[in-house]
């Protein structure tokens, strides 16, 4: 493969710094501004029933309650408008995805067998959709997953979804995203320490960085591996390790808590100090979920796609309305789940809306699905587009760096320096061959050039 | 008898690539360390300002100097008492001097004024509640001369009350904990008297001391029949606790002036503050609840917590006898893991490591069911009888030492007990045999049937358990409320560990506990922190080991070889902690100084409970009665729930009407109302809870359950099983004729 320079292929990727998105016009956006006017044909009026299964206990639950917050959101204010169509008020039935893969699968089975849900909704971990996808085809469940973005679900467990769809990103954008913001901004780095966490994210994180790496930073080289086994919470071992190898930057995935007793840890060890610093999900949580401590200046990952700050300002009015009302009605900040939950819910509602117009009165769910398929849709984030070949959802990756403002009481990302990548640069193209470790993986190892060092 | 294969604990990581960022099940619970420091008050409010204190367990370090940062927890500290030292004279002008007390001392009163033994922290509150209004009524005599000392002196200085070291009658608080000492079980895994948290026995504890002779003879013998667990009918079980309350106080030789709430302070900081929190409404900070529910704000999970405890750490620490004082408990409440845990809200147990599938009648006890005696468990063989049969699943994990627990670790407490609390036995201590009367008298026999393997997918991880399946027989018919609490299958320690302790007792190394160890001038055994005692304990435990020996109570069930490892394990976890407390808990014994212990999560993934799984007990929520409506012969109550909002690091309760959850969403306890239908003499003619619902609203159906006459119905309304400090609404109800 021919050699490039660096600058210009990331330009070519679109990868850029502090870009504002622009309106198309013409596509549908979330908000019920944008209602259609008189339905066409008899619209029913008994309640759109929605099963909604996230984690409202556990540790999962700093996830789980937000996804469920944005959906509500969105379901209030179509109701305040008369419900889907005018008529249709969304009742929502929660479900407590903290009760395990096996029970989980049965409270769908319930849900659409004896509550006649209409629609299936949530999730948050990886660990279900594959359970949860096959079934709701099984059971013929119109269902769009918010999150739960194992790449496995659309490669093997449902490879050709009629009814399931999702629109959070998939897996792989977590390390590619973080590794293009390394290479836009630390382009030099030659002394990579990795700590990840010993299970299937971490080896994926781990995979995806080092490959963009490999092909954008060749003169770069891994210098320490540290793989904190599952239940770790003295992370100083592997903090001294990668101290101890003299590394330029330390990368990692690990999240949530224990991303917090790490970086509490490496403060302790002066790690910010003595080397750069870049995540996959420091910000990937909840914007709550993190203290001031946490060092600034950080590549603070946040699941890919979506952070309550960006796009900010009067820049895209659709997220500075969504965060204004989201704050209003819940005294929070949304995280990429509410954001997603909420987006979805105005794709199910844009998609009945098509299929009226199309087909007149209550549109049955192939209708909806036809509209689903292809659909993109102007949310808070940005553009979400829903492929037809996978019934994937895919928006632009978004990354940047962490800083403390007096405006929030958590760190927030700088907003100067959003990092802003298009998703269709780092996915692996429709058609192409499925791969191990996944199929981006392999498309960028064999389509994307060597940069010159 | 048949030897039991060694239960072994796998834990399968599958190679699965599906696994997304979020693990969500985490083992224990939300800190990453617990760090108990023992610390006044005085010295705690310093920790408490600067954040290096998340919870006191006591008195409030901030008293007259609040910090908008720090909130606090509310529970029953204690009662208020006005003492006759020699009653004499009629007791209706010892009642009126009460009520002339509490009149005097008004909103000066360092108490809530409520005269009578049972409180709004008991749950059978509102089975008394007619009596507390009555009680209420008294008319006030003339304000007696007391003696008193402290903020009661000087409240009742204040208030003009003669206050004479002289004096007859004595004012004074007496404090739950210093009710309970002595009374309550903390034998390993065990926890009781099943009816610990309820009102009626703890008024008898505070009642009965100051009655005289042929009063408490009249009251014991109610007592006995209440206590004695059989299964009644609620009214006659209710009317039984009304009339032992009732003798009790009736002579008003000591008469309840209020009662009084400990306010325990907790850090509310943004950052450095702790969230969800469930404390027991009567032990506060210092119960298992509180450290399987509390996690720091800064933190999804993990994280590192510091809870100050009021008072030193004086008593040793085994969990036979020992954990006594509140520093203790606090640390075994961490490091112990008990079979079933008080529920914060009421006086119920709810399951732990020791979880009930079924409770029937016994009919027989099978033949190789095992009966624990002197010390060992012996085949029934024909002919044992039992009345009650109680199945439990027994939620084994690996120990601290990284050993698998199995079935002969749960059995062997029920040996131990039938060799140290026999009195008159060479092995023998009285406390021992106190906190396990209970238990003895009731247990006929243990069977395990069988252990299942259970599996759990989380993500990638398939986590395999075992888990025996074990029959309780019991000699008597129990209260299916109470039987649970009885004789559970579990132990929070090893067999090992059990028998190490056994033997070095018997040897005369150290005592189980304070009296005994005071009795005999030995040392009180302790695990931890007895240097001397525990190089004692490591020669024992090599001799174990080359010897490979089982104990009495286990042979059959333990091999030498499977002896031996267990020892050598012992021994090798000695050597690298330094103590020999080893558990299955959720926390670690780690460091220990003269003023703290730090405790290391157990993240395991052989511990079967997670981070959360306690999280419905933290911010109770209370529920309101909005309208009774009579229809028929049943009552329709109208409910007004309270449910939690979480914003962020914070969250806000809102009141809204009731409205009947979906089957799916799941809440810890369904909506209740308790109900006591009480007669013209004050008699309870019926009493229960219902959570029949329909159109919207609770229904009382009391078809059948009453004689025509005119009756008052008390509700008080239960939401998740909440019954502290119940709004309560009394109506009247005439019935037929």
């Amino acid at each position: 493969m021919a050699e490039v320079n660096r600058r210009d292929f990331l330009t070519g990727l679109g990868v850029s710094v502090g870009a504002s998105l622009a309106a198309l016009p013409g596509l549908p956006s979330v908000g019920v501004a944008h209602a259609q006017g008189t339905p066409k044909g008899n619209i029913p009026d008994h309640p759109y029933k929605i099963g909604h299964m996230t984690f409202f206990t556990g540790p999962a639950a700093v996830l789980g309650e937000p996804m469920f917050k944005g959906q509500q959101l969105a379901a209030e204010e179509i109701n305040a408008t008369g419900g889907l169509l005018g008529k249709r008020k969304i009742e929502l039935l929660k479900a407590d995805e903290n009760a395990g893969t096996d029970a989980n699968v049965k409270e769908l089975r319930r849900l659409k067998l004896s509550e006649k849900i209409d629609f299936f909704c949530g999730i948050t971990s990886s660990g279900n959709t594959p359970a949860l996808g096959p079934v709701a085809e099984d059971l013929k469940c119109l269902t769009m997953f918010v999150d739960g973005c194992t790449d496995f679900l659309f490669d093997k467990a449902v490879p050709n979804p009629h009814y399931v769809f999702r629109t959070t990103n998939i897996q792989s954008a977590d390390g590619i995203t973080t590794a293009l913001a390394i290479v836009q901004t630390w382009p030099k780095s030659k002394r990579i320490a990795h700590i990840h966490p010993d299970y299937s994210y971490g080896r994926n994180a781990f995979d995806h960085i080092k490959i963009v790496m490999k092909k954008m930073m060749p003169q770069a080289e891994v210098v320490s591996e540290g793989w904190p086994k599952l239940g770790t919470t003295d992370f100083s071992s592997h903090i001294t390790k990668a101290i101890s190898s003299k590394p330029d930057l330390v990368v990692s995935s690990v999240w949530g808590g224990d991303y917090v007793a790490m970086y509490k840890q490496a403060l302790r060890y002066g790690m910010f100090q003595k080397a750069k610093f870049a995540t996959t999900l420091a910000l990937g949580v909840a914007p709550h979920a993190l203290g001031k401590d946490h060092p600034e200046g950080v590549i603070a990952g946040v699941h890919s796609n979506y952070h309550f700050t960006y796009p900010g300002g009067d820049k895209w009015p659709l997220n500075k309305t969504f965060v204004e009302k989201y704050h209003a009605r819940f005294n929070e900040y949304p995280n990429f789940q509410a954001e997603g939950a909420y987006t979805t819910t105005y794709m199910l509602k844009t998609a009945i809306e098509k299929a009226n117009r199309l087909v007149g009165g209550w549109p049955d769910d192939d209708a909806i699905i036809a509209m689903l398929e292809g659909m993109m849709m102007a949310g808070p984030a940005g553009y979400v587009y829903i492929r037809p070949d996978n019934h994937q959802g895919y928006k632009d990756a978004m990354i940047g760096f962490s800083k403390n403002t007096d405006e929030y009481p958590f760190p927030i990302l700088d907003p100067a320096r959003i990092i802003t990548i298009p998703i269709r640069s780092i996915t692996a193209p429709p058609g192409w061959p499925k791969g191990e470790p996944t199929s981006t993986f392999t498309w960028i190892d064999k389509t994307w050039p060597t940069a010159k060092v | 008898m048949k030897v039991l294969v060694v239960v072994v604990l796998v834990l399968v990581l599958v190679p699965l690539a599906w696994a997304g960022h979020e693990l969500t099940f985490y083992p224990a619970f939300y800190p990453q360390e617990v760090s108990v420091r023992w610390v006044e008050p005085r010295a705690a409010a310093p920790l408490l300002r600067k954040n290096a204190l998340h919870a006191y367990a006591g008195a409030d370090p901030l008293a007259g100097a609040p910090s908008e940062k720090v909130r606090y927890a509310e529970s029953l500290r204690g009662w208020v008492v006005l003492t006759f030292a020699r009653p004499t004279g009629d007791a209706e002008a010892r009642c009126a001097a009460g009520a002339a007390l509490v009149r005097a001392l008004g909103p000066r009163a360092p108490f809530v004024a409520h005269p009578w033994p049972v409180t709004p922290y008991h749950d059978d509150y509102v089975q008394q509640y007619d009596l507390v209004q009555r009680a209420r009524e008294r008319s006030a005599g003339a304000v007696p001369r007391v003696r008193a000392a402290g903020p009661l002196k000087s409240a009742l200085t204040a208030a003009g009350v003669g206050v004479a070291p002289d004096a007859e009658a004595v004012v004074e608080e007496i404090t739950l904990s210093s009710l309970l000492d002595g009374v309550e079980t903390r034998l390993a895994g065990w926890h009781g008297p099943a009816w610990l948290k309820e009102g009626w026995f703890q008024a008898w504890l505070l009642e009965a001391p100051a009655l005289p002779p042929a009063a408490r003879e009249a009251a014991e013998e109610t007592f006995r029949r209440r206590a004695d667990g059989a299964p009644l009918p609620a009214a006659e079980r209710v009317n039984l606790e009304r009339r032992l309350v009732g003798q009790a106080t009736a002579g008003c030789e000591r008469v309840v002036l209020g009662y009084t709430l400990r306010h325990e302070a907790l850090d509310d900081d943004y950052n450095e503050g702790v969230e969800n929190i469930a404390v027991d409404s009567q032990a506060g900070v210092a119960s298992p609840i509180f450290l399987r529910t509390v996690k720091l704000k800064d933190f999804p999970w993990n994280g590192w917590l510091h809870v100050g405890v009021e008072g030193g750490a004086r008593s040793a620490w085994n969990p036979i006898a020992g954990f006594t004082d509140p520093a203790g408990r606090v640390i075994w409440a961490a490091v112990g893991d008990p079979a079933l845990l008080l529920d914060p809200d009421n006086a119920r147990f709810v399951p732990n490591r020791a979880r009930v599938q079924s409770i029937e009648d016994a009919g027989s006890v099978p033949a190789d069911a095992l009966v624990p005696v002197a010390g060992e468990l012996k085949p029934a063989g024909e002919g044992v009888a039992a009345r009650t049969k109680i199945v439990y699943r027994s939620l084994l994990s690996n120990l601290h030492d990284g050993q698998p627990m199995t079935v002969a670790d749960i059995l062997y407490p029920y040996a131990f007990v039938s060799r140290w609390g026999v009195s008159g036995a060479r092995t023998y201590d009285p406390e021992v045999e106190r906190a396990t009367a209970a238990l003895r008298q009731a247990l006929a026999a243990v069977r395990v049937v069988r252990v299942d393997t259970e599996t759990r997918t989380v993500e990638e991880l398939k986590l395999t358990y075992q888990v025996p399946l074990v029959e309780v027989y019991l000699k008597t018919a129990v209260d299916p409320r109470y039987a649970p609490a009885l004789a559970p299958p579990w132990s929070p320690v090893p067999w090992p560990v059990m028998a190490l302790m056994d033997q070095a007792v018997e040897r005369g190394m150290a005592a189980f506990s304070e009296r005994e160890a005071r009795r005999r001038h030995l040392p009180w055994l302790d695990l931890v922190r007895d240097p001397k005692t525990g190089a004692a304990l490591a020669r024992l435990v090599s001799d174990f080991e080359r010897r490979a020996w089982v104990p009495e109570a286990l042979r059959g069930l333990v091999t030498p070889e499977q002896a031996r490892q267990r020892w050598r394990a012992l021994a090798e976890f000695h050597r690298r902690t330094g103590h020999f407390l080893l558990t299955a808990g959720p926390y670690q014994m780690g460091r220990v100084t003269p003023a703290s212990a730090t405790l290391p999560v157990f993240r395991d993934f052989t511990y079967p409970l997670g981070v959360g799984s306690f999280d419905q007990y933290a911010i109770p929520v209370r529920a309101y009665v909005r309208a009774v409506e009579r229809r028929g012969d049943r009552l329709a109550v109208q409910a007004d729930v309270e449910n939690v909002e979480k914003a962020g690091r914070s969250y806000k309760i809102v009141r809204e009407p009731f409205t009947p959850k979906p089957p799916g969403e799941a809440t810890r306890e369904a909506l209740a109302v308790h109900w006591t239908v009480v007669g013209p003499g004050d008699e309870v003619v019926a009493a229960g809870a219902s959570r029949d619902v329909q159109g919207g609203r609770l229904v009382v159906d009391l078809t059948g359950r009453v004689k025509p006459g005119l009756y008052r119905v008390i509700l008080a309304l239960a939401l998740n099983g909440n019954l502290v400090n119940p709004e309560v609404t009394v109506v009247a109800y005439r019935a037929g004729g």
